[in-house]
């Protein structure tokens, strides 16, 4: 059973169609990047399939079933600027979150959370960060603490947006890496991503979206040139308009 | 002082007004985080209707019990507060919401006002008591409701407290992970409507933002976590209270008797939490203005006793040759050549200051982290070798042991400066 299996899947934000018929099956231990231009739709497919946000039509499976079952076993990692990194927490607090499943009724923090969220950290190099406010951390080991949650948590399924955003090269790397090893450990992990030239060192497999699913596949097949032409000389311009046009008139737009 | 807790006319609103002020402090916390502190001011403005129309239906039952009152705000605040969440859920921008909910639900309170006028004037008077606040209204029987909200409120934020925290932090991943968060989401919205509706008695419905926003404002500056900020925040609460309530003391106080209390308890707990803010602003350990000339005192008197350090290497000198040669100001060389010999490093001989063995061995550390750095900026970043010696006169007090090591790796142990002096070894 593959770990996410998306079924014609169309999404409209505040009336504009950000997806369109989008079917793709992702298979487990493969670390995938999204790409596509701005407002390609890409944060809106990270969305729709976490249930974030209500698609028109179209279904999302995670193995095999709807994701209201199986939402402990998702780590999503947000972008910078979805978080309030003024909030009085501690980078082992964010990392606690992450136990929550684990914890008991009251949801207090026993030892054993405490040893698995400290791991967590010690493993991306944050240990001796634990007791730093969040807002104290430079950009690449906020990220990095985000990630350390989805370890404690011991997802099975990661969503990544835009990771490497404002985050230097150096942790880029390492986090490269450790999401390297976790799909050889079988965890499945989608990274939503800007950069071509790093894009098929990382991966395994790019989707590449303009709306609806222009290619997918491993990376040298997915950045032939054929697809890069069509997606950054807008060849898609008209087709996207009309489709645009047609899906308002379906919503009743004047 | 203590007698005053036990005082039959002082013990209800003194107690009272702490109890307020402590649970308005806690949950304002919250609305704090959420960065929507003018959700207070939409709470208490909306439970004006309900107080009038509670008043209205003790008409009905000739009684004026305050319970209709109480009851009446309590549910109107809490429509208010349902009211602006549907309306942001319907895509309305979160100021204009809070905007529409506060005027529509007072407007409301103000057309019934008049019928409450006409039918029971007496009760009116009561309602806009309450308006304004009047911390003297509050009566012994009153005191067991504040307790027990503010043990429900206390035992709420420590029970829930981690379904609390991922709620104000980040509701996304509440969502995503499957964290239930409804439960907590309503009963915050509960606590703070119950806060909110008994704390504007004590303050009445303008001043209360004040109540729950400023000991959080307060609290935020010392905390790194949201435990320490709830402790805090509630302790700032009381202490505003308290302080709120010892001023009008004192001022009512004549002939070295407290005359009954003539003025308004309520303003006075608010400016006092303004007072609490400001100072933690102004003595906060990170920003605060305060802590910042101390941090820069301390800097430059370091460099000055580096230099003196240094200076005294060179070639033994007294005071009034430091004082010219070096153009230290009077009082920090003064303090300066005390300090170090306190610690150790200095000693004097007939009228000249010395360095100690240790005292050297400081000097000879300065040095070498001033020609280590002076050799970094000729070969790396190519600055001629005749304008190094500035740059290095002032880095030389902020280069660590651990930076000098890695310039020491990054030059490969070099052992002529520029000007083609030595660099003192690292164990010399």
């Amino acid at each position: 059973m593959n770990p996410l299996v998306v079924e014609e899947l169309t999404l409209h934000y505040d009336k504009v169609l950000s997806l369109w018929n989008l079917s793709l099956s992702i298979e487990k231990g493969s670390l995938v990047g999204i790409m596509g231009p701005n407002g390609a739709g890409k944060s809106s497919f990270i969305k729709a399939a976490l249930g974030l946000v209500k698609p028109s039509s179209g279904k999302v499976l995670f193995w095999g079933k709807d994701i209201v079952k199986v939402r402990k076993h998702i780590a999503y990692i947000p972008q910078k600027e979805a978080i309030d990194w003024t909030f009085p927490i501690t980078a082992l607090e964010v990392v606690l979150m992450g136990r929550y499943h684990k914890m008991g009724f009251w949801k207090r923090a026993r030892k054993a959370d405490r040893i698995e969220a400290e791991r967590a950290l010690d493993q991306l190099g944050l240990y001796h960060l634990k007791d730093r406010q969040i807002a104290d951390l430079s950009g690449g080991q906020q990220k990095r603490v985000f990630i350390a949650r989805a370890l404690a948590q011991e997802a099975e399924m990661y969503f990544l947006d835009e990771p490497f955003q404002g985050v230097d090269v150096e942790t880029e790397k390492t986090v490269i890496k450790l999401l390297k090893e976790l799909t050889s450990k079988g965890v499945t992990i989608c990274v939503v991503h800007h950069d071509v030239t790093t894009a098929a060192a990382y991966f395994d497999q790019l989707i590449l979206l303009h709306t609806s699913l222009l290619a997918m596949g491993p990376p040298k097949e997915v950045l032939s040139s054929e697809n890069i032409t069509a997606l950054y000389r807008n060849h898609h311009d008209l087709f996207e308009e009309v489709k645009q046009r047609f899906s308002q008139k379906l919503q009743g737009a004047p | 002082m203590f007698a005053l807790f036990l005082d039959p006319l002082y013990r209800a609103p003194i107690l009272g007004s702490c109890l307020i002020c402590y649970a308005a402090a806690l949950m304002g916390v919250c609305i704090f985080l959420q960065k929507r502190a003018l959700v207070s001011e939409v709470i208490s403005h909306a439970a004006y209707p309900g107080m009038i129309i509670g008043a209205l239906v003790a008409g009905v039952f000739s009684s004026d019990h305050w319970i209709y009152l109480f009851t009446g705000a309590f549910l109107s605040s809490l429509f208010a507060a349902m009211f602006l969440q549907w309306l942001e859920k319907k895509q309305v921008s979160t100021d204009a919401a809070m905007t529409a909910t506060l005027s529509a639900f007072f407007a409301v309170g103000l057309l019934f006002a008049s019928y409450l006028q006409k039918m029971r004037p007496t009760l009116l008077v009561e309602v806009q008591k309450c308006l304004f606040g009047e911390v003297v209204t509050i009566l012994d029987e009153h005191l067991l409701l504040y307790a027990v909200m503010s043990v429900c409120i206390t035992a709420f934020v420590y029970l829930f407290y981690r379904r609390l925290q991922i709620h104000l932090f980040d509701p996304v991943y509440m969502q995503v992970s499957g964290i239930r968060g409804r439960l907590v989401t309503r009963l915050s919205i509960v606590c703070l409507v119950f806060s909110v509706v008994i704390g504007v008695r004590a303050c009445g419905v303008i001043l209360l933002s004040a109540m729950l926003i400023a000991p959080a404002s307060a609290a935020r500056v010392f905390s790194k976590s949201l435990s320490s900020m709830f402790v805090l925040a509630g302790f700032f609460g009381l202490a505003s209270a308290g302080m709120g309530n010892a001023f009008v003391l004192f001022l009512s106080r004549e002939n070295g008797l407290v005359e009954p209390v003539f003025l308004p308890t309520g303003p006075s707990i608010v400016l006092s939490a303004l007072v609490l803010v400001i100072a933690s602003y102004v003595f906060s350990p990170r920003k605060g203005f305060v802590m910042k000339i101390i941090r820069k005192a301390a800097f430059q008197l370091r460099s000055t006793q580096e230099n003196i350090v240094k200076a005294i290497h060179k070639k033994q000198q007294g005071f009034s040759d430091l004082y010219q040669t070096e153009s230290i100001p009077y009082l920090p060389l003064w303090i300066s050549l005390w300090y170090l010999q306190r610690e150790g490093l200095l000693c004097k001989k007939s009228g000249l200051y010395e360095l100690t063995k240790e005292g050297s061995r400081k000097a000879l550390r300065l040095i070498r982290f001033h020609r280590l750095w002076e050799v970094y900026l000729t070969k790396y970043m190519h600055m001629p070798s005749k304008h190094v010696h500035v740059s290095a006169e002032e880095m030389e007090h902020i280069i660590t042991p651990e930076m000098a090591l890695r310039l020491d790796a990054l030059l490969e142990s070099p052992e002529m400066d520029p000007h083609e002096k030595p660099i003192p070894g690292r164990f010399a």
